[in-house]
Parts: structure tokens; C-alpha cells; sequence
């Protein structure tokens, strides 16, 4: 017994070890660069100019407020919109789950600069097809929406990442032990109260996290500001970043990494935060040894309610924007749908990503990549919260917070961070897939550990120590005991990182080599070239593809973690 | 005493043809003797994917021996993976392809090499570096587009000063901190006539994006009557059907113009200059025509006829002043094309 004990010590030992490996590295010399006035591999010397420059003036905290309501409200629209969907497919017995999950997932599969432009073409004052619909029919004056405003930016990122909640929260959603909400209906509370009093309470720490991520992602995302916001003239973080690599020859990323602080602190402090409310973990467990059926929740006539709410809000946020990306795929040029469509409809444009040699290499890459990268994401995510969760270490939160910091900065400063480290060290990874890995872990460990943080909260430990204590090995016990029942969150995090690497753009595209581009470079070649689309073509393809994959992973999560039959 | 001047003269001139026959008959010959050897060429270039892979194959079909790579990315991204890369001591590059502002920058770190390629000799002198380290491919053009549903041609403004009526205040689109339009302004104009342009442009209400391709995708969709772009994307989406068309009576018509270098020690020289001088060659030219944008040969004709013109006034960006200026554009950039 004891020989376990010491190999899951050293095993926790060494998946630590290594979080902390690529963590520190990066932020390490993107921090000590913040003090320097020349890039890496130049002569240069100590200044804290860069810091004066970022935070010296007054209009940073103007900034600051515009980027937290940006953040904080787009994170309140996914967290609202994404919730209700999760509660309506995981504990309710409403129609057509599948169909409601399966869309659930389009914005997060498709590419960002597609559907931040499809937005442009819905709700544009002056060409938006919904604004153009609502004033034939209507005899409106104006446009009713207007996509260049505080607004519009919020309802973009909000809606294009409802992907995230309805995940996470679908995942916690399906461990709760119904038991307790019994316990609450005895106890002579109705159904808001049970759910206000009983449900909320014990899905504050994945709300927490939720939140949290959400937040991050709206200080630190850049496509929504530079769309919507330029010609919007609402400027947040990220303009200023975009504004530190533009007005400097060459491009100043000192400056960049030291505006990238700010993400930095509020990341952790929300971490701190984070922690701290959810210290007593016994609190949150809802798989515990006393019996575990999870169970819907019988809507009868409020069937009528949430089936066509769901849909209707899958129809305005999801299904909209995609027709849009659907049609520009199959047109040379963007029209508006009419008849003429007809004469110019061809299927070119698939033909040619298709046929793409490159397009094939870099699907092949990036699945390769994705999935090496969301299973390293995924276990060094587990052994990080559980030394949060089970152990007492003194440091936990402070390795949590550390493991959590590559979320906060933009890819484009991890990236040169990462290029610069794998040029120098003599180690032989530049150039391949590997590098690829180890940026992509670096920059989504975060995700994968609230995703596993969140699940292993509900889990109570007595079912570990059942098993320990009937014989088993810790390795069999970890793996019949614990594994099936965090999978749900466990496999909500691998997903997630799997699709953020056809997503994600800046960080690739440094560090992309010969036969070693992914997806997201195609996806940039396109953007930049013009070549909409062939973009548009390719997002339809990346949406099928994924898609398999998501009900793929549902299946397998459904299959092997244990539930009603 | 004169003929011994004269005969010493022709002795001197019979030894340099000798000294200097070596180099010319060098020329592919030796090039290819020594791809041969080296048989790979690696091409940094923001040249499209779809395009960059015809060059490549043609060049492959003529040199079946040499494997030939590209690697594909944004400008700044590009140079800046190109610049860590060799200041951490990794040749990888043989050919980079980027703006010739960019290859400037290069040349003070040293890190391209001097090669004046026989295939331009004929290239105009603005098509190629004074100092002999880039030469031009293609260069394209920016223009005061417009969206031909929204604004009809003869209501279209004539000039720069033309825009600067309140009539078309909030129609027009520009590219944010477009330091480069304003700094073909001053190049042009002076500085005292473009700071004026730049406050009376800084007045009227423009509308500001990022990303070229975009920023002409919107403008066909009809997004804004008037954009600024680049004349090859515009002529593209015209192509394609697009109700657009741009404005040809600009005074200066800024270009940017593309810079094709060999890498400093490249791993494989000769392949390189091999592709070099194919790439400008008149071979290489008819196949960048293709891609819509200027070529930098002068006997190849851009593909679209709009572009054959000759009495557009265009600006290109002298280099070297653009960067030491760089803080004085960039800062009356942020003025005039940022809020």
C-alpha cells in the first residue's frame, strides 16, 4: 500500500513539476522583459519606462473600466444564455436535447473572425440584414440595432461563448445529487426556492469559475475590440496592446507584456478569490457515498416554455450568423439573399480547401496537436487540483494562481515568449510539433484546471477512501472511482482545449514551422488574403468536423461516467 | 609614350574581362552545380497560400532537384519569427519575402545578404534597392475606393482636398494609425501641406478598421460609400462582381512595394539565387500578374487593366526616411486616424 502512496506522491510530484516548468518560463522572461528597453537577444537595459508608459496616465483607468464592462457584461450574457441551456439538456425533460446541445457547441467550433463579421453583416446600421428586415417590414425610421456600440461588442462575445457555461455547468449539473434537493422540497420549499437555496449553493464553485473564465477571455480577446470596437471608438485593453505593436518600429512587446499585468492581477486575484470561496470543499460535494442517481427534472406543461426559449435563442444567437458564414461560402462575394444568389451559387470554394494540400497537413497537425494537448492539459490539470483539493501542502493556492496566469496574457506575447525560450534552450523542440504542444498546454492548463477543479469538488472523498479501504490499489481506485464520476467536467476541459486549437490564432502562427502549420495559420492565410470564401468554406467543414467529435466526447462521457439508465 | 599609356590600358582592360568572365559565366551554370548539392530552398514570404504553392511548383518543374518550402505568415509576425530566429543563432530562411520597409530593417541587423539578381536588370530603379539587398516583385497600390451602388462616379471626390469637405465627413473608411498614408503625404507634399491634410482629415469623422482585406470585403458589401484599400482587392471583388471601383485622380497614390531578400548565411545560397532569379524573372512575373497585383518586371503587364496605366501618381514610401521618420508618422498617424 504504502509503495502506492509514494508513486502517487512522485507521479503528482513530477505533473506538478512540469506545470510549473512551462508556466514560470514564459511569464518569467515576459515579466523580466517588462523591465527592459530592447527585445530579447539585444543589448538592453533596466528601465521601468515601459511601466510609466502603460500605467502613468490617467486614462488607464478609464480603460480599465471600459474593459471590465466589456468583460464582466459579455460574461453575463454567455454565462445567463449558456446556464439555461445546460439546466434545460441536463435536468429537465424537455424535447430535442440533442439538437439544443449539438448547436450549443457552433460558436465555439467556429473561427472568431467569422462570426464577429457575420455579426457585422446582421446588425450593421447601415447593410445588417435583421436591421434591413426590421425596417422593410416595420417602416422603422432607423436601424433598431446598431453592431458599433458598448452593446453590440457585449452581445458579439457574449453570445459567441456560450459554449464555455453550457459545458461546464453541464457537467456539474449532471453530478448533482437530487437527494438534496429532495431534502429541500421535504423541507417545504418550492421549486425556485430549492434551486435558489439548494442547486446555486452547490454549483457556486463552478459558477465562480465559470465567471472567471469568461471574464479573463473578455479582458484578453482581440477580434471583438478590433471589429466592433474600432469603428465603435470604444477602446479597451486590447486596442492599447494593438496600439504598443503599431506605433513602435520595430513593435514594442515590452510595452505589450507590461499592459498584459493588468490581465495578470485580475486574473489571480479572481483565482484568490475563487479559492477562497470554495476552501471547504466538503461543502460543494454532491457525490457522496450515500447513493447517486441523478435525475431530470419532470417540467410537464413548462415544456412549452424552455423548448421553444431554447431554440429560439440557439435561432438568434447560433443559427443566424451561421446561415450568414453558410452563404458567403457558397457566393464569390457577400450578397444579400435574393434571387440572383441562385446563378452564382458554386461549391468552389469547398473544392478549394479541400483540395488544399496544406489545408490537409495541418487538419492532420492540429488533430494530432489538439489531442496530445488537451489530454496533457487535462492530466496536468487533475494533478494541480488534486493537490488543491486533497492534499493540505502549504502553496496550493499559490500554484493554482501561478498554473492560471498563461490564461491572462494575449497569445501574441506568450507566442514571442515561447519562440524566443525554444530558440535558445538546446533543446531540439523548435521546428516541430512538440513546441506546438507545449504552447498550447501552457496557455489552456488554465481551462482544463477549472474544468477538473470544479469536478473533483463535487466528489467526495469517502468514495476514495471506501475503496482504499476495501483493498484496492490507489491506481485502480483513481481510475474505477474517481475518473468515472469527474469525467463529465474532466471531459467538458479536454473538448475545450481539443477546439481552442483550431481556434486559436497568434499563438500558432509564431511557432508554426515547415509541415508543422495547424489549422488556425490556413484560417490567417485566408483572413489576409481575402479570400472570404474560402474562409467561410472552411469554417462550415471545421463546424461538421468538430461537431462529430463534441457528440463523439458526449457519448463517451455519457457511457462510461455513471448515471440513471 | 601615348602608345604604352594605350597598350598598358587594353592590357588592363583584357585582364579585368579575364578576372570578371569567371563571374558572368558563373551564372546558372554554377548556380546549379551548387543547388544541386544543397537540393532545398526554404521561403519566407506573406505572399498567399494558394499563390505562393504556383511559384513554388514552377520553380520545382524547372529545378526538379531542389525541394522547395514556404513558409507563410503575416508581415510582422514574419519578420519578427525571421529576426528571433537568427538572433538566436538558427539560419532557416534562405529567401524572405516581406515589404521592403521590412527588409530596411533587416539590413541593419545585418541579416541579408547582396544580390543583384541578372533577372531585374531591367527593373526600374524604383523597383529596386539603391544598395542592392531587395528587389521589388510586385507592389500594389493604396486607393480611395468606393462602392459604386452607394456614391456615383462623378460624385465622387477628385482629390485628397476634395475630401476635405464636410460632405463627406462619417463616409469614409480608413485603416487605423495608417502611418504609411500619411507617410506618402509627406514625402509627397511636404510636410507643411501634409500636416494640413492630416488636421482637415483628422476632422471628418472617419470611420476606422483594421485589416485591408476586410476593410474592402465591407465596402463591396456597402458597409460605408468610400473606403480606403488596396487597388488588388479591389479589382478582385470587381472581378468577381462586386460594385466597386476606385478613384484614379489622387495626388500622391501611396504604394507599398514588396521586398524580396536572400537571408545573410543562408543554408543554401545557390538555391536561393536560383529562385530569385526566377521569382523575377519574366517566367516568375507572369505568374505574380495572377495574383492582381503590380508586377515589378517592366515587360509583364498587370493582369488587371485598370492597373496598366501609367499616369497614376503613385508615391512609393522611400525607405530609409520612412524608418527614421517612423516616430514622426506613426505619432501624426494616432492624430489623424485614431480616436
Amino acid at each position: 500500500m504504502a509503495k502506492f502512496v509514494v508513486g502517487k506522491n512522485v507521479l503528482l510530484a513530477v505533473l506538478v513539476g512540469i506545470v510549473v516548468y512551462l508556466t514560470v518560463i514564459p511569464l518569467g522572461m515576459i515579466l523580466y522583459g517588462t523591465f527592459r528597453d530592447g527585445p530579447p537577444g539585444t543589448v538592453a537595459s533596466f528601465t521601468l519606462a515601459n511601466y510609466v508608459r502603460a500605467y502613468g496616465d490617467a486614462s488607464i483607468f478609464v480603460l480599465a473600466a471600459n474593459t471590465m464592462l466589456f468583460a464582466v457584461g459579455a460574461a453575463a450574457v454567455s454565462f445567463v444564455l449558456g446556464g439555461f441551456l445546460a439546466w434545460v439538456t441536463e435536468r429537465t425533460d424537455t424535447p430535442l436535447k440533442g439538437a439544443i446541445y449539438g448547436l450549443a457547441l457552433f460558436p465555439f467550433v467556429i473561427p472568431g473572425i467569422l462570426t464577429t463579421v457575420a455579426w457585422v453583416l446582421l446588425l450593421s446600421p447601415t447593410i445588417g440584414l435583421i436591421n434591413r428586415l426590421l425596417i422593410d417590414n416595420f417602416n422603422l425610421a432607423q436601424a433598431p440595432f446598431n453592431i458599433y456600440s458598448m452593446a453590440g461588442m457585449i452581445w458579439v462575445f457574449g453570445i459567441d461563448n456560450i459554449t464555455l457555461p453550457f459545458f461546464l455547468l453541464a457537467a456539474s449539473l449532471r453530478s448533482m445529487d437530487p437527494a438534496l434537493e429532495e431534502a429541500g422540497r421535504v423541507s417545504g420549499m418550492n421549486a425556485f426556492g430549492t434551486f435558489w437555496h439548494v442547486n446555486l449553493k452547490l454549483l457556486t464553485p463552478t459558477i465562480f469559475a465559470v465567471l472567471l473564465l469568461l471574464i479573463v477571455r473578455g479582458i484578453e480577446t482581440f477580434e471583438v475590440p478590433a471589429v466592433i470596437g474600432l469603428p465603435a471608438e470604444v477602446k479597451v485593453y486590447a486596442s492599447e496592446i494593438f496600439l504598443a505593436l503599431r506605433m513602435f518600429h520595430p513593435p514594442d512587446y515590452n510595452l505589450a507584456g507590461t499592459y498584459s499585468i493588468f490581465y495578470l492581477v485580475v486574473a489571480s486575484a479572481g483565482v484568490g478569490l475563487y479559492l477562497r470561496a470554495t476552501a471547504s470543499a466538503e461543502k460543494f460535494a454532491t457525490i457522496t457515498g450515500k447513493g447517486y442517481r441523478p435525475r431530470t427534472q419532470r417540467l410537464g406543461r413548462w415544456r412549452y416554455l424552455t423548448l421553444p426559449l431554447a431554440l429560439a435563442i440557439l435561432f438568434v444567437g447560433v443559427i443566424l450568423p451561421f446561415l450568414i458564414i453558410a452563404l458567403t461560402s457558397v457566393l464569390p462575394i457577400y450578397k444579400r439573399p435574393s434571387w440572383e444568389f441562385a446563378s452564382a451559387f458554386s461549391l468552389d470554394y469547398y473544392r478549394t480547401v479541400l483540395r488544399m494540400e496544406l489545408f490537409h497537413q495541418a487538419l492532420v497537425n492540429n488533430i494530432v496537436v489538439g489531442v496530445i494537448s488537451a489530454t496533457a492539459a487535462v492530466a496536468l490539470g487533475t494533478a494541480v487540483t488534486w493537490v488543491g483539493v486533497r492534499t493540505k501542502l502549504r502553496g496550493r493556492k499559490l500554484l493554482d494562481m501561478v498554473a492560471f496566469a498563461p490564461m491572462a496574457f494575449p497569445g501574441i506575447v506568450i507566442g514571442l515568449a515561447l519562440l524566443w525560450v525554444y530558440l535558445t534552450l538546446p533543446i531540439p523542440l523548435y521546428g516541430t510539433l512538440w513546441i506546438l504542444v507545449i504552447a498550447y498546454v501552457t496557455k489552456y492548463v488554465p481551462i482544463a484546471l477549472r474544468a477538473c477543479h470544479t469536478a473533483l469538488l463535487q466528489l467526495h472523498p469517502e468514495l476514495e477512501e471506501a475503496s482504499i479501504i476495501s483493498g484496492s490499489s490507489w491506481p485502480r481506485t483513481f481510475v474505477r472511482v474517481v475518473l468515472p464520476l469527474i469525467l463529465p467536467g474532466v471531459a467538458a476541459g479536454w473538448f475545450y482545449v481539443l477546439a481552442l486549437t483550431f481556434k486559436a490564432l497568434s499563438l500558432p502562427v509564431l511557432l508554426s514551422h515547415l509541415g508543422t502549420e495547424v489549422l488556425p495559420v490556413v484560417i490567417y492565410g485566408f483572413y489576409e488574403s481575402g479570400d472570404f470564401s474560402e474562409l467561410s468554406a472552411l469554417g462550415v467543414i471545421l463546424i461538421g468536423a468538430l461537431s462529430l467529435v463534441a457528440l463523439g466526447t458526449r457519448i463517451f462521457a455519457t457511457q462510461f461516467s455513471i448515471h440513471e439508465r | 609614350m601615348v602608345m604604352e599609356k594605350f597598350s598598358a590600358a587594353v592590357l588592363a582592360a583584357i585582364g579585368l574581362l579575364l578576372i570578371s568572365v569567371p563571374v558572368f559565366a558563373q551564372g546558372e551554370d554554377g548556380l546549379i552545380a551548387g543547388a544541386k548539392k544543397e537540393g532545398q530552398l526554404v521561403w519566407y514570404t506573406t505572399t498567399a497560400q494558394t499563390d505562393n504553392k504556383v511559384l513554388l511548383d514552377a520553380f520545382m518543374k524547372k529545378y526538379p532537384f531542389i525541394r522547395a518550402q514556404s513558409i507563410r505568415a503575416g508581415g510582422p509576425e514574419l519578420a519578427e519569427k525571421f529576426i528571433f530566429e537568427r538572433r538566436a543563432g538558427k539560419y532557416i530562411a534562405d529567401v524572405i519575402r516581406v515589404l521592403d520597409f521590412d527588409v530596411e530593417r533587416f539590413k541593419r541587423e545585418n541579416l541579408v545578404a547582396r544580390y543583384q539578381s541578372p533577372s531585374a536588370e531591367k527593373f526600374s530603379p524604383d523597383m529596386k534597392d539603391p544598395e542592392g539587398y531587395w528587389t521589388t516583385d510586385d507592389y500594389t497600390i493604396k486607393v480611395m475606393g468606393y462602392n459604386t451602388k452607394l456614391l456615383a462616379a462623378k460624385d465622387a471626390p477628385k482629390s485628397w482636398s476634395d475630401l476635405l469637405e464636410p460632405k463627406w465627413q462619417g463616409k469614409v473608411v480608413v485603416e487605423v494609425l495608417d502611418y504609411r498614408l500619411y507617410a506618402g503625404w509627406e514625402q509627397r507634399l511636404g510636410v507643411e501641406k501634409a500636416t494640413k491634410l492630416a488636421e482637415g482629415m483628422a476632422r471628418q469623422k472617419l470611420i476606422l478598421r483594421r485589416g485591408a482585406s476586410q476593410i474592402a470585403e465591407l465596402l463591396a458589401a456597402g458597409e460605408s460609400p468610400m473606403a480606403q484599400a488596396y487597388v488588388h482587392h479591389l479589382e478582385v471583388l470587381k472581378a468577381k462582381g462586386a460594385p466597386v471601383d476606385w478613384i484614379r485622380t489622387f495626388d500622391p497614390l501611396v504604394a507599398l512595394r514588396g521586398g524580396l531578400a536572400i537571408s545573410s548565411n543562408a543554408p543554401h545560397t545557390n538555391a536561393a539565387r536560383l529562385f530569385v532569379d526566377f521569382y523575377l524573372s519574366k517566367e516568375g512575373a507572369q505568374i505574380i500578374r495572377t495574383w492582381g497585383k503590380v508586377p515589378g518586371h517592366p515587360d509583364v503587364e498587370p493582369f488587371h487593366k485598370a492597373l496598366q496605366t501609367k499616369e497614376l501618381k503613385i508615391q512609393f514610401l522611400e525607405p530609409k526616411l520612412t524608418a527614421q521618420n517612423y516616430s514622426h508618422y506613426a505619432a501624426m498617424a494616432k492624430k489623424t486616424f485614431y480616436r
